[in-house]
This record gives C-alpha cells, sequence and structure tokens, in this order.
C-alpha cells in the first residue's frame, strides 16, 4: 500500500488535527484480519487507534474510557449489530464521528445508519480507491460537532 | 432450488476478485448434491435469512485461503498466525455472501446475513443443508474455491 505515504502528506486524509495532534479511532469489527488492516491504514496516516472492540459490548465498554473522536463500525456483528451500537453510543455523545463499515451493498441498511446519525459508510473491501474514501470520511467525521 | 439464486453470488465473487486485482477467474462446471458439504481444509458457512433462507459455504484447500487471507490484509501472513489467516479467509467470504445479498435484492428478493462460521479440517463434513446444495467451483491462478449455494425461498419457489 504504498500510496499511504502521499495520503499521510494529504490534510484532507490525514490524521492531524489543526493544532498538530491526532485524530482518535476506535476500530470496532468482528474480523481481526479488518481490524488490523485498518489499523495499519490508520497509523500511517496520522490517526491514533485508541482502541478496539470485536463485538457491540466490548465497543460501548471502550468507547467510555477510550474517548475517540471517530468510531469505525461494522454493521454485521454476532451479539449486538452496528446500527444497535452506533444509536447507543450517539445516546451517549453526539458529537462523536461515526464511519460505517459494511460487507452489504443494502440500501435500507445504509439508508437507516445515515438516519442514525453516521456520518457515512464505506463498502468492504476497503482497497485502493476505496482506502483514499475510507480516509476521507473518517476525517471529515472527526469534525463532525 | 432455483438456479436464478446462485448467479447473484457469482456475480459478487468475481467482482470482489477483480477489485482485489484477480483479473484470471474461471467459473467451473455447476454440480447439485443433497446432504452435508464436505470441506476441503477450510469452510467458511454464511447464514442468509430473510425472503430466501439458508447456507452460503465456501470451501477451499488451506493453501487457497492463506492466499484469501493475504489478499484481505493486504500483505504476507506467515503460517503460524492461524487466528489472522483465519480471519481473513472469514472476512472475504463474508464480503463475498454481503456483495451476493446486495445483488440478490436487485432481483426482488430481501435478505440479510449472519456473521461467518469458519471450520478447519479435512474431509470434514460441516454442515447438513437439508435440501438441494448447487456447487460452482471458481477457479483463479491460486487454486479453486467451490461455491456452495443452499437457499430456500420460504414463500415458495
Amino acid at each position: 500500500m504504498e500510496e499511504l505515504e502521499q495520503y499521510a502528506s494529504d490534510p484532507e486524509l490525514n490524521g492531524l488535527k489543526k493544532d498538530g495532534s491526532s485524530v482518535r479511532v476506535l476500530i470496532v469489527d468482528d474480523s481481526l484480519a479488518i481490524r488490523r488492516l485498518l489499523r495499519r491504514i490508520l497509523e500511517s496516516t496520522g490517526y491514533m487507534v485508541v482502541g478496539e472492540a470485536s463485538n457491540g459490548k466490548e465497543a460501548l465498554a471502550v468507547f467510555e474510557y477510550s474517548a475517540p473522536d471517530v468510531v469505525v463500525l461494522d454493521i454485521v456483528m454476532p451479539d449486538m449489530d452496528g446500527i444497535e451500537v452506533l444509536k447507543l453510543m450517539k445516546a451517549k455523545r453526539k458529537n462523536v464521528g461515526i464511519v460505517m463499515l459494511t460487507s452489504l451493498s443494502q440500501r435500507d441498511t445504509v439508508e437507516e445508519a445515515i438516519r442514525s446519525g453516521a456520518s457515512d459508510y464505506i463498502v468492504k473491501p476497503v482497497i485502493k480507491d476505496r482506502i483514499r474514501r475510507f480516509l476521507a470520511a473518517v476525517k471529515k467525521a472527526s469534525a463532525v460537532r | 432450488m432455483k438456479v436464478e439464486y446462485l448467479n447473484p453470488f457469482i456475480t459478487a465473487i468475481f467482482a470482489i476478485f477483480k477489485e482485489y486485482g484477480i483479473d484470471e477467474v474461471k467459473r467451473g462446471k455447476l454440480g447439485f448434491h443433497t446432504g452435508t458439504i464436505e470441506s476441503m481444509g477450510v469452510a467458511v458457512d454464511v447464514g442468509i435469512t430473510g425472503d430466501l433462507e439458508g447456507h452460503i459455504v465456501c470451501d477451499m484447500s488451506l493453501r487457497m485461503g492463506a492466499k484469501l487471507a493475504e489478499l484481505v490484509l493486504q500483505e504476507q501472513v506467515i503460517p503460524t498466525h492461524q487466528d489472522l489467516i483465519q480471519s481473513g479467509i472469514s472476512e472475504f467470504v463474508n464480503i463475498v455472501v454481503g456483495r451476493g445479498v446486495g445483488e440478490l435484492e436487485k432481483i426482488g428478493y430481501k435478505c440479510k446475513i449472519t456473521p461467518p462460521l469458519i471450520y478447519v479440517g479435512n474431509e470434514m463434513k460441516i454442515i447438513e443443508t437439508g435440501g438441494q446444495t448447487i456447487v460452482v467451483p471458481i477457479e483463479i491462478p491460486f487454486g479453486v474455491i467451490n461455491l456452495n449455494v443452499a437457499l430456500t425461498n420460504l414463500k415458495g419457489g
């Protein structure tokens, strides 16, 4: 992923805030492989991954103490689906930015996520042009107030 | 089971391989079977609920699975990292089935998917589908994935 170096210096994509600190990101996905991939993409471009969770309950617990600016949240998870987690996180902290990650390209699911307060959504796989789109979505979500 | 339930998943797997940069994808000869699906080494089962109900099972060798994991992770994975390899394989199948369900919606069937379950072991009987299963071998330069589709329309069909 050679493009990450280029994205790291792009202010529209990289994880640097105006004050020079890093955007804090929590990754929630039941797939270890996806968490590892996203961590690599985010950390290579200046974001700070403040936590990871593999299910909804764990995500809500980590959310409490890690104070993320942005949560990257998978939709299909074993115990509680991502939309439910999104609603609970938004109820706790309205100004958190949330980017949904989905393997489902179904309109209803995506529309419900946006209606429930998600800033954006990315359809998997996160590869090539979609890495750029993913970073742009996370950066934009970090400005949710 | 209708062959029309199969095509969305074939479209999906071809599209996903293309997105990962693999253009040489071939579809093998269609087969039918009933009863259990036997694994070639590693198999991932994703449940389908909604207008259609059943299972999509992708079955492959461990070597092929490791290659898929590397595609998902976009890095080389050492063989001792079995948890990471298995997670990568599961995720690949999850992405394919998720995309396939989106294709099913285009032809009028609204469905949801359950998180993937992975089974590892040779000649293992992994699932009793309870009906007819259509199997299509999908060939790429690294090897073959058997795409097993066992879906029923509970409203009839």
